[in-house]
């Protein structure tokens, strides 16, 4: 439990990243209604501070790395990977229409 | 003087005692089984009931018809519900059929008599036990961390085709004001007849121009619900994980520590019940605070019944859409992670009153350490929910 973050406990600096990176968020969306940056940058910040905060806990609150038994632990988190990036390539990213072409069985 | 000398000793017996369970739990899971306690797993009345309280004294349970009976308690109230509660010709209403009724009542107390198993058998467990995995490649892990993962796995599929789900209709539905800057027309040239799908986002209500009020010039007042439940679904991780970290602590006395334990996990607890109030207030509800001003969902037409909202008027031109699809993709998914937390609330509260009576001490702490990884996972899905349905 005694993990540090430069030299500070890692539970307290990942709070504090996750509080500020929150707060930069819904600045962003701020600035985008307001018209200050464009959409396209409000999704890049939205999706590159997801990425981060959602790291931060799984890593450090979840005791992803820094555990004896982290790397089976994480293997196990990234065992679904498999059938979301398959859900995602041949559902999410489809043309519209595609389901359509199912044959019947396949529809309700 | 008296009284401390008094406090030392029991402190002393108190220490002695712990450390003689840690040295007897061990043991047990260190020491390779002999003859005899093979012969005790297996073979005689050591071994615990499938469907009875279990002997922990004699290692871990490896039978239980529990599960299986809640899983057949589930099928047939997942039937029953989706039975009774249908769409109506149209597809635009529910509708209330009563002869699967009684499918939902023995589903349900199929439930309950898988849940009263599992409770009598989990009963007899005092927590100082931790039992091992020993099948690859978790050997010498928790067995029930090992669970919790597993469990969570499955969790990450049932999000995951949430929002696979929103990702392909978000993509595969044109925006409604991409129609609308068309005058009424799709990209494809064809027009738009009212009542048409298209894709109104509900950040377009919660964070877009669609919001009327804005008491703290940056934010509209529409989303600082929103706003607020990041934040308190945040800092309740980090009260799971101080509550853990007070409970593994040795140099505190047993009721200072129990008294820390019980303030993290139920401000955990009261953080998390503000999650779920101010997610029916956006709903349902709707605020008027002083300057502060937001309708809620439904009051302003946002629901997975609304086949013809008047969007746009800004400029006098609007066309009528069907949100439903919009709707439904947002209350199912953001429902569902609610559900999530209102499941959270529930062992927290238990949680709370177990920390209350003193139970969670450096050798039995782990159902906190377990809690927290569904708290963090709940967290984390919020973390994605929050952008792609609120902000987006």
């Amino acid at each position: 439990m005694g993990h540090t973050i430069f030299g500070k406990d890692a539970y307290n600096m990942n709070f504090a990243m996750l509080m500020i990176l929150t707060a930069v968020e819904v600045g962003a969306v701020a600035s985008s209604v307001n018209g200050d940056i464009s959409e396209q940058m409000v999704i890049f910040i939205l999706v590159s501070i997801g990425v981060v905060k959602f790291l931060g806990i799984a890593f450090i609150f979840m005791h992803l790395r820094m555990e004896p038994d982290s790397n089976i632990l994480t293997l196990t988190a990234l065992f679904p990977s498999f059938f979301i990036l398959m859900m995602f390539i041949f559902i999410a990213i489809t043309v519209p229409g595609a389901p359509d072409s199912l044959p019947a069985w396949c529809r309700f | 003087m008296k009284a401390n000398i008094e406090l030392t000793e029991e402190r002393i017996a108190e220490i002695i005692e712990e450390k003689m369970k840690e040295y007897v739990v061990k043991k047990r899971n260190h020491a390779p089984p002999s003859h005899d306690d093979h012969h005790d797993d297996h073979h005689d009345d050591h071994h615990g009931s499938a469907w009875g309280p279990h002997d922990w004294e004699h290692g871990a349970p490896h039978n239980s018809w529990a599960p299986i009976i809640m899983s057949f308690g589930f099928t047939i109230f997942l039937f029953g519900f989706a039975s009774t509660f249908v769409m109506n010709d149209d597809m635009n209403n529910t509708v209330y059929n009563g002869n699967y009724l009684s499918m939902i009542l023995v589903g349900l107390a199929v439930i309950c008599s898988g849940l009263l198993i599992w409770w009598r058998q989990d009963l007899s467990f005092d927590g100082h036990y931790e039992p091992k995995s020993a099948g690859a490649p978790f050997q010498n892990i928790d067995i029930r961390k090992v669970g919790m993962w597993v469990f969570l796995m499955s969790e990450m599929m049932v999000f995951s085709s949430l929002f696979t789900t929103y990702i392909r209709y978000r993509m595969g539905t044109e925006s409604c004001q991409t129609i609308l800057d068309n005058h009424a027309t799709y990209s494809n040239g064809l027009p738009f007849s009212p009542g048409d799908a298209c894709w109104v986002p509900a950040s377009y209500f919660i964070a877009g121009e669609h919001a009327e009020s804005w008491t703290l010039v940056l934010l509209p007042d529409t989303l600082v619900p929103g706003a607020i439940n990041t934040f308190a679904l945040i800092i309740s991780s980090f009260t799971v994980v101080l509550a853990l970290k007070t409970a593994k602590r040795t140099d505190l006395e047993p009721t200072e520590r129990s008294r820390k334990v019980r303030n993290y996990l139920g401000a955990t607890l009261v953080l998390a019940t503000l999650f779920l109030i101010l997610k029916m207030v956006e709903w349902f509800v709707g605020f008027s605070i002083g300057p502060f001003y937001a309708p809620s969902l439904m009051s302003d037409g946002y629901t997975i019944h609304n086949e013809l909202y008047h969007f746009g008027g800004h400029g006098g031109e609007y066309i009528d859409v069907n949100l439903r699809l919009s709707a439904a993709t947002f209350f199912v998914a953001t429902g569902t992670h609610g559900a999530h937390v209102l499941a959270g609330i529930i062992g927290l509260t238990y949680m709370t009153y177990k920390a209350h009576k003193g139970s969670y001490n450096p050798d039995n702490s782990v159902s906190i350490e377990y809690f927290g990884l569904y708290w963090h996972f709940v967290d984390l899905v919020w973390v994605l929910v929050f952008p792609a349905f609120y902000l987006y």
